[in-house]
């Protein structure tokens, strides 16, 4: 599927999901209502442009631990934030994601070690070292004010998480179509043999992939403790799988190379536009566990053939 | 030619986990060998030793199934769901679970051999699709399975424990697909499919088949495990499907496909399982557990690496 | 009787001669991709215990015609009679069954799985019921490998092969399945001349034994060594088609293959050589390279020669710093250069068009033009930048330079023939001022058209002042478009020839090893 046919198609299907919504409960196309699903779709969206990164960087890549880096940018801010202030708090917070991603670069780019396994054992010494830290030196954990504002509020009526989710979109697709570097980057994931035959340094391109994918779960997990208000164990964890299926919906292929993040963008809306959808329709989990593969195995079914040259 | 094959089929750092990590187990717990710590180990350990070799026979064929532990929550839910009081009593509820679990390996095998869908996002769905019918099934823990299997699962039957006998056999099974041509079929799709459909093999049929299979391991998996809990929990088998992966991996299996053995999910498994009893015997306070894992799984990830690397150099 | 366009006639035998039914006989066959047509009502017969050798240029359909021949596509029209029956592969396996097999030209093989298992996968020698019988496979494959002169490790993976090695196992591989008909589709790309010869070899035992044969290749030589008749195709219709009695008209075959009487090799033209750029000295790399010495200078076209697997390829990767020398030195303009990957090289000035354009030289994935930009976007000094119209340009006229034959700089890559996407290889490396230029068989695979082009190009790059290095593996290319030739034999040069000493004789005497 063309990328702006699937942009399309995914809007398409969150504004029927939204009707249905409507009809079957009222309120549920209340503005209020649409700007909270888009707070959550931002996150989503986020965590998604994380493996956005790290499954173009090529080599079945895909990052594991934002949920971990996530929870840790979260409780780092704000246990930082009552002695060093919010800036320099999510600074700190933000420059502890960037050395994860940089440790996973490491070991996928230069040992070789493959993408599912190196972040998921980084995610479980992270969440370990975490439940072991927090209980020894049990931080503050409350989110600052101004962070709050920026998770909590809205600016004209449109909430302040979904015009930063904008604005990193904006940088997101400037950086993987219109820079060098999303070009470099898209190579890697094609082949790197041939990008390394082209002058890439593929080791540092793909390095800084999974950087990028680390300081942004971190700052995400920053600016979430302003949504929910304060940091906690297992903040992230939710977003993990979730954000990978987006990025998948999105059109980002696992094998590496050309991609965008519009389409996964759109994917994110979508997907929370069908969580809150079922949630507010009180189906249990198990049916909201069902109809999610469902729908998942619809778009890899559509996608699979709608293609032109299959 | 042993030294050979051994070499390449990539279990010598697995091994040497496996010799590192016993050393310690024994050192921490010197009754180690002796028979009941060996019975019970075995025991615990045989489900995760069966989904952890499905896992290898998948990703042998270059796929992946991340709904293995969400199957075994399905599977051990239904077999304590299903009334016992049916004609045939347990057996009938048995082979309706064996029947289930190789629907679901069937289900899988059509998304991924016939429908051409990535495997991993795949499985991802189908995972939460059978947890959503665990969830079904059983809302809450509960239920009962009958009390004879339990029996049997603790049995000895000509001097061994079931346990290792189930896992004998299986391993048996393994040797024996790996000398047909289906076995070699798997392996060669892992390998290269494009060059295994033109030299004729049935390329979607093998893929097909890996998954069917492997659920028949799963399901004596969920039949293991049922055996111990003697109840059904929606939320049992979670830890399974990232545990294959990393079992996978330490035992040398490429997740590239084509290259590894079955034997190397065996000692994965095995290694992950004595941490965790090193974990235990050292005392290591629970809230310690989670980051020592962590921290071994990432050894086990760097003597992995280091020997690939050696491996390289030569 | 068939097609002919006019002033082309027959000369030898009619294909009418009447004798028993031929082994296969493909009428009328007509193969469509999309709006492409790839063969239009073409017709081909293979006889029992002859060789008909298939020529043409690359998107004259041959390899189109032998893939359907071998049942792995369908024709949209036409038919094929085996011994007179008419029949219809439904899978390469079929086609196998029947006797018709086809040894690829890019063999593709289970890089994991052992090289007797690759040799029989899908033909295994099974007992019980589906249990494979090792003893019985390895004994088949050794004895297979045997006649072939090979002296591969039959439980090596097959990923650890050479090309060479690799070609060897597939033709093994199509012998193992006893076929009647067995089509090989440039089966000497990677040989050594030695393997050539076993090769041939094996081809006149069964021909001598009723197998009939269908030879694709680009080497005249070989081509008029081994056929009884040739067929030439042209744009998906056949051209030619009579027998060889032993010698080819070869400026004949060309103009029908091209069409174009220019398309003839060039004649030489002697440059004068400026400064050295490039001195190489006891370079070493494992057992593949003992100890290389060369020197480049600016505007001259060398010429690497010899055996395969003497080390040419290592030798071009290791200049281009895609390999780490043991021991020696690379200069360049006097200062000495080191590098751990090809981008330091290529800061240098030294490029590299490698071996295999579809694993090394080419992103399958993407398109002509981002394909053709990838080294300069790869090399350029702000990342964050992207110059869009620039770059646009630089596609355009790329493709013009080069007379790539493509839809436009949006089309994939995949799509274009061999020659083509070999064009868009070299063509990366114009945009980023490559002072030293080596290329890894450049030619292979790729038909006589292009080729011309591509060695014009060449000459183009020299004459403003490019230093080139080019391996091939046909001394007759290196005779025609080389100042000199360097001929490797076991990881060392053992021969420079210039001038007069420039021949055939010289250059293969010193491939054995045997020199002046």
């Amino acid at each position: 599927m063309s990328g702006s046919r699937r942009v399309l198609l995914l809007l398409g299907l969150s504004l029927a999901l939204l009707i249905l919504g409507q009809i079957v409960l009222p309120g549920f196309l209340s503005p209020t209502q649409i700007a909270n699903q888009l707070k959550i779709a931002a996150f989503l969206g986020l965590f998604a442009l994380c493996q956005t990164l790290a499954m173009t960087a090529g080599g079945q890549g895909l990052d594991l631990s934002v949920g971990a880096v996530a929870t840790l940018g979260g409780v780092l801010s704000a246990a930082l934030l009552p002695s060093l202030g919010t800036l320099a708090a999510g600074c700190c917070a933000v420059s502890a994601g960037l050395l994860v991603g940089m440790l996973n670069g490491a070991g996928i780019a230069v040992l070789d070690v493959p993408p599912l396994v190196a972040t998921l054992a980084l995610a479980s010494v992270i969440n370990g070292g975490l439940i072991v830290g927090v209980s020894v030196f049990a931080p503050p954990n409350a989110a600052g004010p101004a962070v709050a504002a920026i998770g909590g509020n809205a600016t004209y009526g449109v909430p302040n998480i979904v015009l930063v989710w904008f604005a990193v979109t904006a940088v997101a697709l400037w950086l993987l179509l219109r820079s060098a570097w999303g070009r470099r980057l898209a190579a890697t994931g094609s082949s790197a043999t041939v990008a390394l035959l082209s002058g890439s340094n593929t080791v540092v391109v793909r390095t800084a992939a999974y950087t990028l994918s680390g300081g942004l779960a971190a700052f995400t997990g920053f600016l979430l403790t302003g949504y929910v208000g304060q940091a906690f164990l297992g903040l992230g964890n939710a977003y993990v799988l979730t954000s990978i299926v987006a990025a998948a919906i999105g059109g980002v292929a696992l094998e590496g190379g050309r991609a965008s993040y519009l389409g996964v963008a759109c994917a994110a809306i979508m997907m929370t536009v069908l969580v809150s959808l079922l949630t507010a329709i009180n189906i249990g989990e198990s049916g909201r566990q069902i109809i999610f593969g469902l729908t998942l195995l619809g778009f890899l079914v559509v996608d699979r053939f709608g293609r032109p040259t299959s | 030619m042993f030294w050979t094959d051994l070499r390449r089929s990539g279990v010598l750092p697995g091994l040497a986990m496996l010799v590192a990590v016993v050393a310690l187990n024994v050192w921490l717990q010197p009754h180690f060998f002796g028979r009941p710590s060996l019975e019970s180990n075995i025991a615990t350990f045989t489900p995760t030793i069966l989904v952890c070799i499905a896992q290898a026979i998948i990703v042998l064929n270059r796929q992946l199934d991340l709904s293995l532990g969400a199957g075994v929550s399905l599977l051990n839910c239904a077999l304590a769901s299903l009334p016992t009081d049916i004609v045939g009593g347990a057996w009938t509820t048995i082979v309706v679970t064996l029947l289930l679990a190789l629907a679901l390996g069937a289900v899988n095998g059509i998304l991924v051999a016939f429908l051409g869908l990535p495997s991993l996002i795949a499985t991802f769905a189908t995972g939460a699709i059978w947890f959503g019918l665990a969830l079904g099934l059983m809302p809450q823990p509960g239920g009962a399975v009958d009390p004879g299997l339990g029996d049997l699962y603790g049995a000895d039957w000509f001097g061994l424990p079931v346990p290792l006998l189930i896992v004998c056999v299986v391993m048996a099974g393994c040797i024996l697909l790996g000398r047909h041509r289906f076995g070699r079929w798997l392996v060669a799709v892992g390998s290269n499919p494009a060059s295994a459909f033109q030299a004729g093999v049935p390329v979607r049929a093998a893929t097909f088949g890996a998954y069917v299979v492997a659920w028949l391991l799963v399901f004596l998996s969920a039949l293991s495990i049922s055996a111990q809990t003697l109840s059904g929990d929606a939320r049992l088998g979670q830890t399974y499907t990232l545990t294959s992966v990393a079992a996978v991996v330490i035992g040398g299996i490429s997740l590239a496909g084509g290259r590894g053995s079955p034997w190397g999910a065996l000692l994965g498994a095995l290694v992950l399982g004595i941490i965790a009893n090193v974990i235990y015997f050292a005392g290591i306070p629970s809230i310690w557990q989670e980051f020592f894992k962590g921290l071994v799984v990432m050894a086990a990830l760097g003597f992995m690496v280091f020997g690939q690397l050696r491996r390289r150099m030569a | 009787m068939h097609f002919l366009p006019e002033g082309v006639e027959l000369s030898g035998d009619s294909l009418l001669t009447p004798q028993a039914l031929p082994l296969l006989s493909a009428r009328g066959i007509t193969k469509r991709f999309g709006g492409v047509t790839a063969l239009d009502g073409v017709d081909l017969q293979a006889e029992a215990g002859r060789v008909v050798g298939l020529l043409g240029a690359n998107g004259s359909g041959k390899s189109t015609l032998s893939r359907i021949i071998a049942g792995e596509l369908t024709p949209d029209a036409g038919t094929i009679e085996l011994t007179g029956q008419v029949i219809a592969h439904a899978s390469p396996h079929e086609a196998a069954l029947r006797g018709i097999v086809i040894a690829h030209q890019h063999p593709s093989l289970a890089p994991d799985l052992p090289l007797w298992e690759n040799m029989f996968l899908g033909t295994e020698r099974t007992r019980f019921g589906g249990f494979i019988d090792r003893s019985r496979t390895r004994r088949e494959a050794a004895s297979v490998l045997g006649e072939l002169g090979a002296t591969l490790d039959i439980d090596a993976p097959a990923g650890t092969l050479t090309a060479s090695g690799q070609q060897v196992a597939e033709i093994a591989r199509a012998l193992s399945r006893n076929p009647r008909l067995l089509i090989l589709d440039e089966p000497t790309a990677s040989l050594s001349p030695a393997e050539v010869a076993r090769l041939f070899d094996v081809v006149r035992r069964l021909t001598s034994d009723g197998v009939g044969i269908i030879f694709i290749s680009h080497r005249l030589a070989e081509v008029e060594q081994i056929c009884d008749r040739i067929v030439v195709l042209r744009n998906g219709r056949g051209v030619g088609d009579w027998a060889t009695s032993g010698r080819l008209d070869e400026a004949r075959i060309l103009e029908l293959m091209t069409g174009d009487p220019e398309a003839r090799l060039r004649p030489h033209i002697r440059r004068e050589p400026g400064e050295t750029v490039l001195a190489v000295s006891d370079l070493r790399v494992g057992t593949a390279l003992r100890g290389v010495n060369l020197e480049l200078r600016s505007g001259e076209i060398v010429g690497l020669s010899g055996l395969q697997g003497q080390g040419q390829e290592e030798l071009l990767e290791t200049i281009a710093g895609f390999r780490r020398p043991a021991a020696g030195s690379i200069v360049r303009r006097g200062v000495r250069v080191s590098a751990r990957r090809p981008r330091d090289m290529i800061r240098h000035g030294i490029c590299l068009v490698p071996n295999d354009r579809h694993r090394q030289g080419l992103f399958m994935d993407q398109s002509v033009g981002d394909n053709l930009t990838s080294v300069r976007v790869s090399m350029q000094h702000r990342p964050w930048q992207l110059p869009v119209a620039e770059l646009r340009r630089f596609v355009e006229q790329t493709i013009e330079r080069l007379q790539v034959k493509t839809e436009g700089a949006g089309q994939n890559v995949a799509r274009l023939s061999g020659g083509n996407q070999q064009k868009i290889v070299i063509g990366k490396w114009l945009g980023v001022h490559a002072e030293i230029l080596l290329l890894s068989d450049p030619t292979k695979g790729v038909d006589i058209h292009a080729r011309t082009e591509i060695y014009a190009t060449l000459d183009e790059l020299a004459g403003s002042g490019t230093a080139i290095l080019v391996f091939a593996s046909d001394v007759q290319e290196l005779l025609l478009h080389c100042d000199r030739i360097l001929v490797m034999y076991e990881g060392r040069i053992v021969e420079a020839l210039a001038g007069e000493a420039m021949n055939e004789q010289r250059v293969m005497a010193a491939s054995f090893g045997r020199g002046a």
